[in-house]
């Protein structure tokens, strides 16, 4: 396979195998669409339909009744996920700016301390972190949710950083000359050429964020506040039998998601391999 | 260059700024009040009645079977669940690296289920793996297979979990997939000449060539396995008798199920050891397979 | 130009660091976050006796279906249609996690500043200082507690204090889809509806009638497929909710826990009762737990799937059936012996650290007391626990309803210790679910959960 010549009947296999793995893949999310334009009897059937015998969007409308703050739900995920990419953006290039450019004897010492970070998983800090937000009177609150983002995270200071170090410094320097600060060059010349970075780090932390449970399921309390996904959660406590209303709110949370991702693949993409590259 | 020299360190730490405050704040912070609390019968998180217990916590602990049971499954995803995802991950990779037409709107495909958020992939499977209504059953049906309780066997729920993992393993594909990119061409076509066969070319040629990208998952996947929460929660509510009960569950529970909040720091505590260990001996086995280029093999 | 942009950028840091340092200044900032919660508020009233019809707002939560949800908010109008200054936000929450949101929500100080209570939960939650001392604000306003009966206050008190309100006298009840029972289709060996006190034996018969594999053949007939059962006759999941399942321990002399906090389920009277259905369940007759787990995962609603011809409930779950349009008829707890049930009353705590105690107070004596009470019977869902309502349920409720009235004289108050509700809720279904179900050693299961109680 590794090849590059085509051979027409191992080609033949490829299309083969490849179909036959994709329908694993796409088909759980074909069993949701099925599921959700069936009528709740319907889904109690066995064995089960997969085209819907009478195609109904009623589980849209019941899903919409019994969740009123669904749609709440989806404004305060876009608007938390807005709020976490554009400060994860503004503060990590920041500080990834701090870890390219200068040279000094503290550098390398502190740029392992966010090496090492990368290596504590953010959701093992989540309930020891639940003290200092209780402090704070964060509880029920996003600020645990948008504030962090807004102080640099290590993985994008690393995305960052990497693509710092390869505009050439000679850039930097032709602004020293004339007379420019740090900051002239940072916003001037190195965030100008960055674009490519920073809508990949955009586009992750927003999809990140959106994607995120454990955080707004321990934080937010009242039910206006809550991200989608919480309120799904919710949602599966409160009706748990109607599986087409589900399988609705499953498709709704991730509309957004898969409408980004259909666009801006190519950054998605990017901002993964980016991080594998590390090695 | 020189105007740069004044105040060049207090700039470095301006730029820094943000990253320090957020470190501080949001990790040590944090980090010290658990390691305060782990030593504390604190029912729960800032409860002000509290009293220093030394290692107590730690020792109920041991002797804690459900804690026993967390590890064991933690144990489980991490040993078991960890390399296979991770084969899972490689293979989908090489299958999606065939030089056919279209391939790309197959790569588009695979990668969807990964951006599925975690609750609505959840929903997802429990429609699936339903034991009376689900697709899963029906097909098996088919071919006489009596319906199967996925969720609700004890050796099954955690088998699951791991076949969700490859289902949302579009990013570790990704990253294998560039890395299978990177491979030269030329070591392939030496090796054939040399008379290598398929499998040995991909064992003696892809295998080393992208080993730092099976390292990266690695360590990737086994963070993930350690702090597994909402397909536990969602999916089997740790259950059936703990066989799906997770590390951080029981964290989860024992800090605002059980009210032990100074317990559920002692066993953060033991976890972040635990991540320690795994991670360092993975990154110290590391040099043993992982081929750097323009390294020279021993 | 250029100047502008530098602005933009040096406003963004500081915009930013102030954000930061909003936060770690805590509690005088919270206002400047995006979203602080309402009780957060800084409200103007002293003590609000001053004032007392100043416009406040205050939080009910509760857990719940969207159906009971949908039942509580049209009791909260009636409410705050009688009390104009007082507007009171319902915040539903699913049982599965409702408890475990208190703890955060006390710890964070942003509990809800009146929140439903279970029988089951009040000790452990009270312990841990998290509900009002109500019997001062009682004996202030006068509240008549004579009219709710001994057996139910009890089971919200906490160290001989009242902490909690009980609000309705739910039992356990044993319910069954008529509408199956009247199709042929569905019915083909005419079992008839069990009568008002059955018998388990009269129940299993009926029981096996009911169950129908692809072919339509019953449990026990030739070519009985067990592998493709299209109804069963009932679905009682006893590990599934052993507070549901302890009246039929009850009706045979047997009990979950014994006083000194032992697990009691090996006597002989309980294993007669849990092989009883042990043996229901491997013939097909009785549901598995996972094929509850198919149908949505609560026991209690199984009959509203149609397939499922009885099972067990409570009093409360006839909303669910009114809301699913079934058809469906009420009886007695099948009994061993002894006709029983248990009474398990919910109620309604107030935060200890609320800021409305006043308007706290108001909701709850009006759900408490007779005006509320009685527009709960008038929902005729509910059985209301205050005896000054009972005229409006009778009156309301019908003559199907009166039922519940009468399994009171058979309920038990079956009070629970903080390790009755550990044994329920947070071992007994782990351990004790599949085993009871037939699947796995009970003796085994039994030691299991002995060990995680201590």
């Amino acid at each position: 396979m590794q090849t590059s010549r085509k051979v027409g009947s191992s080609s033949i296999k490829a299309y083969v195998l490849l179909t036959g793995v994709l329908c694993l893949f796409i088909g759980p999310l074909i069993w949701m669409l099925s599921t959700m334009l069936k009528t709740k009897t319907e889904t109690y059937r066995f064995p089960p339909t997969v085209i819907p015998e009478e195609i109904t969007f009623d589980a849209f409308q019941r899903l919409f009744t019994v969740q009123p703050l669904m749609w709440k739900w989806i404004g305060n995920s876009v608007l938390i996920a807005v709020a976490v990419a554009v400060g994860t953006v503004i503060s990590s290039s920041i500080a990834a700016y701090g870890f390219a450019r200068f040279e000094n004897r503290y550098k390398n010492a502190l740029f392992l301390v966010v090496l090492t970070t990368l290596m504590i998983p953010a959701s093992v800090m989540i309930i020891p972190s639940f003290v200092l937000f209780v402090k704070l009177n964060w509880i029920n609150t996003w600020a645990p949710l948008i504030v962090p983002a807004w102080l640099g995270g290590a993985y994008y200071i690393f995305l960052f950083r990497q693509f710092f170090m390869s505009i050439p410094l000679e850039l930097d320097e032709a602004t020293f000359l004339d007379g420019g600060g740090r900051w002239t060059v940072f916003q001037k010349i190195i965030m100008p050429l960055s674009k490519p970075v920073i809508i990949t780090v955009l586009i992750f932390s927003f999809v990140y964020a959106w994607l995120d449970f454990l955080g707004p399921f321990l934080y937010l309390k009242s039910n206006e506040l809550f991200t989608l996904s919480v309120g799904l959660q919710l949602l599966i406590g409160q009706t748990g039998q109607d599986f087409p209303a589900l399988a609705a709110g499953a498709f709704i949370s991730i509309l957004p998601i898969a409408v980004i991702y259909f666009f801006a693949q190519r950054y998605i993409v990017e901002g993964v391999v980016l991080t594998g590259s590390k090695g | 260059m020189n105007r740069l020299g004044k105040f060049e360190d207090a700039k470095f730490f301006l730029f820094i700024l943000p990253w320090m405050i957020g470190f501080t704040v949001f990790f040590l912070i944090p980090f010290v009040t658990a390691v305060y609390y782990a030593f504390t019968d604190a029912r729960i998180p800032g409860a002000a009645d509290l009293n220093f217990v030394g290692l107590d916590n730690f020792t109920a602990l041991f002797n804690d079977r459900i804690f026993g049971k967390a590890i064991l499954n933690t144990l489980f995803f991490v040993f078991v669940g960890v390399p296979v995802v991770t084969c899972g991950m490689l293979l989908l990779a090489m299958l999606l690296n065939a030089d056919v037409k279209g391939i790309a709107l197959f790569r588009t495909f695979y990668y969807l289920p990964t951006l599925v958020p975690i609750v609505a992939t959840v929903i997802i499977w429990r429609l699936v793996f339903n034991s009376e209504f689900g697709i899963l059953n029906a097909i098996l049906g088919t071919f006489g297979i009596a319906k199967i309780s996925w969720l609700g066997e004890a050796w099954s729920i955690k088998p699951v979990i791991v076949l969700l993992q490859v289902w949302i393993s579009g990013s570790g594909v990704l990253i294998f997939l560039a890395a299978l990119k990177g491979v030269p061409k030329h070591l392939y076509e030496a090796a054939e000449i040399d008379g290598a066969g398929k499998l040995r070319r991909f064992f003696s040629v892809t295998l080393p060539m992208i080993s730092p990208a099976i390292l990266f998952v690695l360590v990737i996947q086994t963070m993930y396995n350690f702090q597994m929460f909402t397909e536990a929660l969602l999916l089997a509510e740790g259950g059936p008798n703990y066989a799906s009960y997770t590390y951080v569950y029981d964290i989860y529970k024992t800090a605002f199920t059980e009210l032990k909040y100074g317990m559920a720091m002692a066993q953060s505590m033991i976890l972040f050891a635990m991540i320690l260990v795994v991670t360092l001996a993975l990154l110290k086995s590391s040099n043993r397979f992982v081929y750097y280029e323009g390294e020279k093999r021993g | 130009m250029k100047e502008r942009k530098g602005y933009v950028w040096t406003l963004t840091t500081v915009l930013m660091l102030s954000i930061v340092l909003a936060g770690c200044s805590g509690n005088s900032n919270v206002e400047s976050q995006p979203n602080s919660s309402g009780d957060n508020k800084p409200t103007n009233q002293s003590t609000g006796e001053e004032k007392p019809l100043e416009d406040v707002t205050i939080t009910y939560s509760q857990w719940g279906t969207a159906e009971e949800l949908q039942r509580t908010q049209e009791l909260l109008d009636a409410f705050m249609a009688a009390n104009p200054h007082i507007t009171v936000k319902l915040e539903g929450k699913d049982w599965g996690t409702y408890w475990d949101g208190l703890t955060a929500g006390a710890s964070g100080g942003v509990l809800p500043d009146v929140m439903k209570t279970s029988f089951a939960y009040v000790s452990k939650y009270a312990e841990l200082g998290i509900f009002k001392d109500l019997d001062g604000l009682l004996a202030d306003h006068d509240f008549d507690l004579s009219a709710i009966a001994d057996g139910m206050l009890s089971m919200h008190q906490f160290d001989g204090k009242q902490v909690s309100l009980p609000i309705d006298a739910n039992v356990i009840m044993f319910y069954y889809n008529k509408g199956l029972f009247d199709d042929p289709a569905t019915n083909p060996k005419q079992a008839t509806y069990p009568s008002a006190e059955p018998t388990w034996e009269e129940v299993l018969d009926i029981a096996t009638k009911m169950t129908l594999d692809t072919n339509d053949r019953n449990p026990g007939e030739d070519g009985f497929d067990r592998n493709n059962i299209k109804q069963w006759g009932m679905s009682t999941v006893p590990g599934a909710d052993l507070g549901m399942f302890e009246p039929i321990l009850f009706s045979n002399d047997a009990k979950l826990i014994n006083d000194d906090g032992t697990v009691a389920l090996d006597t002989p009277e309980a294993r007669e009762v849990l092989d009883f259905f042990i043996d229901a369940t491997a013939q097909g007759i009785n549901t598995s737990p996972a094929q509850i787990e198919g149908m949505g995962g609560v026991q209690n609603l199984a009959i509203t799937t149609g397939k499922v011809a009885m099972n067990l409930a409570g009093s409360w779950n006839v909303a669910h059936y009114t809301d699913a349009a079934i058809d469906y008829g009420i009886t007695h707890v099948p009994k061993f012996k002894t006709t029983q049930t248990v009474i398990q009353p919910a109620g309604i705590a107030m935060s200890a650290t609320t800021k409305h105690e006043e308007a706290a107070y108001q909701l709850m004596s009006w759900l408490a007391g007779p005006e509320g009470q009685s527009e709960l019977a008038k929902q005729g869902f509910a059985i209301p626990s205050n005896s000054q309502a009972a005229d409006a349920y009778l009156e309301t409720a019908g003559a199907e309803f009166k039922i519940f009235l009468d399994a009171q004289a058979y309920g038990i108050s079956a009070p629970y210790s903080v390790k009755k509700t550990d044994l329920v809720f947070t071992h007994g279904t782990q351990i004790l679910r599949d085993p009871l179900a037939g699947n796995g050693d009970v003796d085994a299961a039994i030691k299991d959960l002995q060990a995680a109680l201590q």
